[in-house]
């Protein structure tokens, strides 16, 4: 089983000191896809902004096997819950042979996480079009899940 | 069922009285297709990757189609005599549309000509008897334009998933033009006995019959008949009882199918007339007593074998990877996201209803009972999961742009009162009491801990923190004081409190969903699962005030936080708090 990798704080390790913008924090993932497939995840933070870079091992017809994907999104809190959200927008170019044909394809990632919990755990969610974020999915959310430990 | 077909109309033939006394006959059939069995498919079910096992959804999908459900519709249009019940969530006829249209097609001409009935009363196969009643309404409203889109007649018989059933549906089924209910035997009998059952029954503004279990009458010279045929899982029958978590087993056996068909030759052979539950209900309305339908407890079909609701809130199946709290508390999240987010973007004049609706969606989705239960494999528990935090996802980014369009930067927002106001209001949260009580906790090797806060008279915040360990059963009992009066609300009726004396049945104990989240402890004392962080089956048993909850399914290492809302005062007072909590949760955001 394929499990977690942490770089928290990367960035801010190697930061160059005398910069006047924060670096971001930073932490890097491996999340299981459907159970039997993977993907890479890296997540800069700055305050609650996100840039994302994902790698899936494979495309499901909704991005090449292999792709790595890029996005912004938010970190989104719910304290009455004690819940943290991962929001990210991320663009793939059409896949012909999937469900969108030649339209390019807009991935919605949405990782939650429980408290303090090492596990996160959500969809990566398919939609046909360029930045296109609701409606009925192209296909079944792709369903992420993966234990990491939370930042230092 | 079938096999009992033979055995059923033969002991029903000898019983007939003698001639001369007008014999009326029916035998009705519900057949219960789902096509979530394995919601998002077999991927990821055996230890090692199986190309003959891991099956994706839409694979899946299909072959409950073409394997199970289509020989059943063939058969009966092999018939145009017979009728049948068939019921599946409005989902099933999208799929039908886009993927098998000759089989739609083929049912919708049998549903038009009156032989078939095709029965739903949820778009996805949820657990709504768990979920405030707004997750069902939404449901319901897109299986009503499922229908209308593919043109296929919504019958007006309701049979639910897992026999959900519930005394509160009666209003909400004849707000919609439903008329016969179908409630299944065993929740019945589980509360009452094994009693013998009535023709029909009076159910609110409509008619209820038990499902599974035959009834008779003889008055003057009527002598009328109900025998059932056929009611459990549709996918059993084309394939011998096999179901699709055997995908290389689960195909259509024309042998099963032709035994069954034998099984209803020979009864209209004997006289009985093969008909949908409204034709049964249509001729016999006008000609029987409508009888009484004693107190029932919201539930599930099979209450004996599955513990009643505890297998879908806490109780564990046989395979790894269940994770019951989170999958149900994420959908109680995300039914507060969805409803504070319909309220911004009423209060903002954001016109969001297409992103909204699609959100609702993919709600009802992720609350599909089999993430949680009878026996939920990890990718079914990541099923509800990813769906939900698609739907939460969206919601978020409809509150972040109707406060844009607000101009507000940080907003309370407030469904009971349909408002979104500009600042931060504080989240449901007290100064430190000593314990009003101190609940009884079995967790093994974790160490729980109890905190209790004030939040006003009469309201208390308990909050259950469960550390890390390897047990994975954790069971927690509330003291209460025995009366015989057990106060809590219905499923699709979170208006209302519901009364019952627990000298009404005949159980010793029941599994309680709590779709608000409420039950009573006894001597004006109440307990309100916060069901974001909490969303368990309550036991509530005849002898004892107690409430118990427990959950089987917290991963090995993991912690978890319960927390709970407590209330001494009235009924009504804890009700208010309930819906507080959990059905229009006041949002700061």
């Amino acid at each position: 089983m394929r499990r977690w990798l942490l770089l928290a704080s990367l960035g801010a390790v190697l930061a160059c000191e005398d910069s006047e913008a924060p670096s971001p924090e930073t932490e890097s993932f491996e999340l299981d896809v459907d159970i039997r497939e993977n993907a890479q995840v890296r997540v800069e933070k700055r305050g609650e902004s996100l840039e994302v870079r994902l790698t899936i091992s494979r495309g499901f017809g909704v991005a090449e096997d292999g792709a790595t994907l890029r996005g912004s999104g938010r970190l989104e809190r719910f304290p009455e819950a004690d819940v943290t959200l991962y929001t990210a927008k991320l663009s793939a170019p059409a896949v012909s042979a999937g469900p969108c044909g030649s339209e390019p394809v807009s991935l919605a990632l949405a990782l939650h996480r429980r408290g303090t919990a090492k596990r996160v755990s959500g969809s990566l969610t398919p939609y046909c079009g360029k930045d296109v974020w609701s409606g009925v999915p192209a296909r079944n959310p792709l369903r992420l899940s993966t234990t990491i430990p939370k930042p230092e | 069922m079938r096999r009992a077909l033979t055995l059923l109309v033969a002991l029903c033939l000898s019983l007939w009285p003698a001639l001369g006394v007008a014999q009326e006959r029916y035998a009705v059939a519900v057949f219960h297709f789902n096509l979530q069995y394995v919601a998002g498919g077999m991927m990821g079910f055996s230890f090692l990757p199986n190309d003959a096992l891991d099956l994706d959804n839409d694979a899946v999908e299909d072959l409950i189609v073409t394997e199970s459900f289509a020989p059943v519709i063939d058969l009966y249009e092999k018939h145009p005599s017979w009728g049948v019940d068939i019921e599946l969530q409005g989902y099933f006829l999208d799929v039908l549309a886009a993927r098998h249209p000759a089989v739609l097609a083929k049912l919708r001409k049998l549903a038009k000509s009156g032989q078939i009935d095709v029965v739903s009363f949820h778009y996805s196969d949820q657990l709504f008897v768990a979920y405030p009643a707004e997750d069902w309404r939404r449901s319901q409203a897109l299986t009503k334009a499922s229908f209308a889109k593919h043109d296929v007649p919504l019958s007006r018989t309701v049979f639910c998933q897992e026999g959900q059933a519930g005394e509160a549906m009666a209003a909400r089924m004849a707000e919609l033009g439903y008329r016969n209910m179908v409630w299944p035997k065993n929740l019945w009998s589980f509360q009452h006995g094994d009693q013998p059952a009535e023709p029909l029954y009076q159910f609110g503004d409509v008619f209820l019959i038990q499902g599974g279990k035959g009834a008779s009458y003889q008055q003057g010279s009527l002598d009328l008949g109900l025998s059932w045929t056929f009611m459990d899982d549709g996918e059993l029958l084309a394939t011998g009882d096999l179901n699709p978590y055997l995908p290389d087993a689960f195909k259509h056996k024309p042998a099963a199918v032709k035994e069954y068909e034998d099984g209803l030759l020979s009864l209209e052979t004997q006289g009985y007339q093969i008909v949908t539950v409204d034709q049964y209900v249509d001729a016999v309305k006008d000609r029987v007593p409508h009888a009484k339908v004693p107190p029932l407890f919201d539930g599930t079909w099979q209450p004996n074998s599955t513990t009643g609701v505890l297998r879908w809130l806490g109780g564990k199946g046989i395979w790894q990877g269940e994770r019951d709290n989170e999958v149900r508390s994420l959908g109680a999240l995300a039914h507060r996201e969805l409803v504070a987010a319909e309220t911004a973007a009423k209060v903002a004049g954001l016109d969001a209803r297409a992103e909204l609706d699609s959100a609702w969606r993919l709600l009802a989705l992720g609350q599909v009972t089999d993430a949680s239960g009878i026996n939920p494999f990890r990718g079914e528990a990541e099923y509800g999961i990813a769906h939900c935090t698609e739907a939460l996802r969206i919601a978020r980014g409809v509150i972040r742009r109707a406060k844009a369009e607000a101009g507000l930067a940080s907003v309370n927002i407030d469904p009971a009162l349909g408002s979104m106001t500009s600042g931060s209001a504080p989240e449901l949260r007290g100064d430190a009491v000593a314990a009003l009580f101190e609940p009884d906790a079995d967790a093994g090797d974790r160490q729980v801990t109890t905190a209790w806060e004030s939040l006003g008279p009469g309201h208390f915040r308990l909050e259950l923190g469960i550390g890390a360990g390897t047990a994975t059963k954790i069971v927690v009992r509330f003291p209460g004081e025995l009366e015989d009066e057990l106060v809590l609300t219905r499923a699709l009726a979170d208006d209302a409190l519901a009364k019952y004396r627990r000298s009404d049945f005949t159980f010793e104990s029941f599994q309680l969903a709590l779709p608000v989240g409420l039950v009573s402890l006894g001597k004006g004392r109440f307990l309100i699962k916060d069901q974001a962080r909490v969303h368990l089956a309550a036991k509530i048993t005849r002898d004892s005030g107690d409430v118990e909850m427990r959950d089987e399914t917290l991963a090995d290492g993991e912690s978890d936080t319960w927390v709970f809302h407590v209330v001494e005062g009235s009924a009504e007072d804890a009700l208010a708090i309930a819906h507080g909590v959990n059905v229009t949760r006041r949002l700061s955001r």
